[in-house]
């Protein structure tokens, strides 16, 4: 495991610990509280992606994590999903890289101009919009919530969405067209995005609670979903 | 703003800053999160820290985060304090202040005992001692919002049983009350200073003068009760104020050398 900051940007490469498959992964985190949720289940996505032969790359977006910055924008993050496309090729040396992005990161790498092999969708978000709008269903529910606030708030928009300022640009994004890469993979309950886009559609039955404000704060735990994303990959 | 990454051992964790004056300041998980601490704040708080002249260092403790975990016998517990202390030494610095939520807090109560390298900690929904007064006020809150809903005096009559937590029998696991206190005694009577932090969501404290009530008057010690704020600090409002209390507190009680 190597971690490092490349230009503004904190990433760790992983190179695969035994057999090299020859091919590179990007993983795309969610932003936001879901980033937040999802990291370990990011993490064992890593591992398996690299006992199956992937050399991989994890980053987080500017203004998230461990990057610099307090907040991003949907532009900067296109160039960062460029950007680690690239720190893969050249970390790696491999011409052929794969990403895996999972709610906004889905969005991201699917309207993202950037050439990639394969492309898996998991739990995407679509709308920027209805995004928001689910988003913000959730605040409301959170500042009334009597376990977690000795008193009930009222709803401030200085408090952001759980937790995070929601970018101002993320709400006019939309997932429309079929993405360029070799082959998309839709991962979750989506099927008729899946066929829209032409993608293949894979399901294992395990929803993210994306929408549950019992969840939100909880670790992802999705270790059938990314046995299914590994095996999708390597097929 | 200059921030790299350091492994310590096998630990990964990033550096904000370099300011040898001051002591290093320390931030590791809160539970399961992995470094950046609930929201981002242990980045916010770190960077934050670093513009006014001091080290800080974020990173995981084994099997958390990015840090591999252990391979050993060691209860989690016993591998955790082993950690921070392997950073300690790892950085090499002569004076720290911790910064933990929760089980974080936790961890640094037991090193700060031992370590006379720990100058300062703040305490964020860290151990707490119950008094009469959380008990009733407890009792109230729990059973009487309970008590409103609808069927719920039907089984309060008849079961006397209320969904979980409703017991002062599930307390943390902090040490008793008298050796708690030798404990703060032990840590402030060589000078170090603390910073007990704790909000309205946590269920182990519940008005502003509980420590006082528990613990008694003990010196360099002080206490917030920010009684709107949840346990994580979900609300950018809210967690602005607890920075601004956190960073002023850190400022205050270590000048320069």
């Amino acid at each position: 495991m190597d971690a490092f900051f490349f230009g503004d940007l904190f990433g760790i490469y992983d190179p695969p610990p035994n057999a090299d498959a020859g091919a590179g992964v990007v993983l795309c985190p969610p932003i936001g509280q879901e980033y937040m949720r999802t990291h370990w289940a990011f993490v064992q996505l890593a591992q398996q992606l690299g006992r199956a032969g992937f050399h991989v790359l994890r980053f987080d977006y500017y203004g998230v994590g461990d990057s610099a910055g307090e907040a991003g924008t949907v532009a900067r993050w296109r160039e960062d999903v460029r950007a680690a496309v690239a720190e893969l090729k050249r970390r790696s040396g491999l011409k052929r890289i794969s990403v895996v992005g999972l709610r906004v990161g889905a969005l991201l790498a699917a309207t993202t101009d950037v050439r990639v092999q394969d492309l898996v969708l998991w739990d995407p978000v679509v709308s920027g919009a209805a995004y928001r709008k689910e988003l913000e269903a959730l605040q409301d529910a959170l500042v009334q919530d009597r376990d977690r606030f000795a008193s009930p708030r009222a709803r401030n928009a200085a408090d952001g969405l759980l937790g995070f300022p929601f970018p101002d640009d993320l709400a006019g994004v939309e997932l429309r067209e079929a993405p360029g890469a070799k082959r998309v993979f839709v991962v979750g309950p989506q099927v008729d995005l899946a066929q829209e886009l032409g993608a293949t559609h894979v399901e294992v039955g395990e929803p993210g609670g994306w929408d549950r404000v019992q969840e939100f704060e909880n670790a992802l735990l999705a270790s059938r979903t990314i046995t299914a994303i590994v095996e999708a990959l390597g097929a | 703003m200059s921030e790299q990454v350091r492994v310590v051992g096998n630990l990964v964790g990033i550096q904000s800053g370099d300011g040898p004056d001051r002591p290093t300041v320390l931030f590791w998980n809160a539970g399961l999160l992995h470094r950046v601490g609930p929201y981002r704040n242990f980045v916010t708080l770190a960077r934050a820290l670093a513009a006014d002249g001091f080290t800080t260092f974020r990173f995981d403790l084994g099997g958390l985060g990015d840090s591999p975990a252990h391979r050993d016998a060691r209860s989690d517990e016993q591998r955790a304090l082993d950690d921070v202390r392997a950073v300690m030494d790892g950085l090499g610095h002569e004076r720290y202040i911790l910064v933990g939520l929760c089980s974080g807090a936790y961890q640094s109560h037991y090193i700060a005992r031992d370590d006379e390298r720990v100058v300062g900690c703040v305490f964020l929904d860290g151990f707490a001692w119950p008094t009469f007064g959380w008990r009733w006020r407890h009792w109230l809150t729990y059973y009487g919002r309970r008590m409103l809903r609808l069927g719920a005096w039907k089984r309060f009559l008849f079961t006397r049983r209320a969904a979980g937590g409703g017991g002062a029998g599930e307390w943390t696991t902090a040490p008793d009350r008298e050796e708690a206190r030798a404990d703060l005694a032990r840590i402030t009577g060589r000078g170090a200073r603390l910073l007990f932090v704790y909000t309205g969501g946590y269920v182990y404290y519940n008005y502003a003068g509980q420590f006082r009530d528990a613990m008694g008057d003990l010196g360099n010690v002080d206490v917030e009760y920010i009684e709107k704020a949840n346990h994580t600090v979900s609300l950018m409002t809210d967690r602005a104020e607890l920075n601004g209390t956190i960073l002023d507190w850190i400022r205050s009680t270590t000048p320069s050398r």
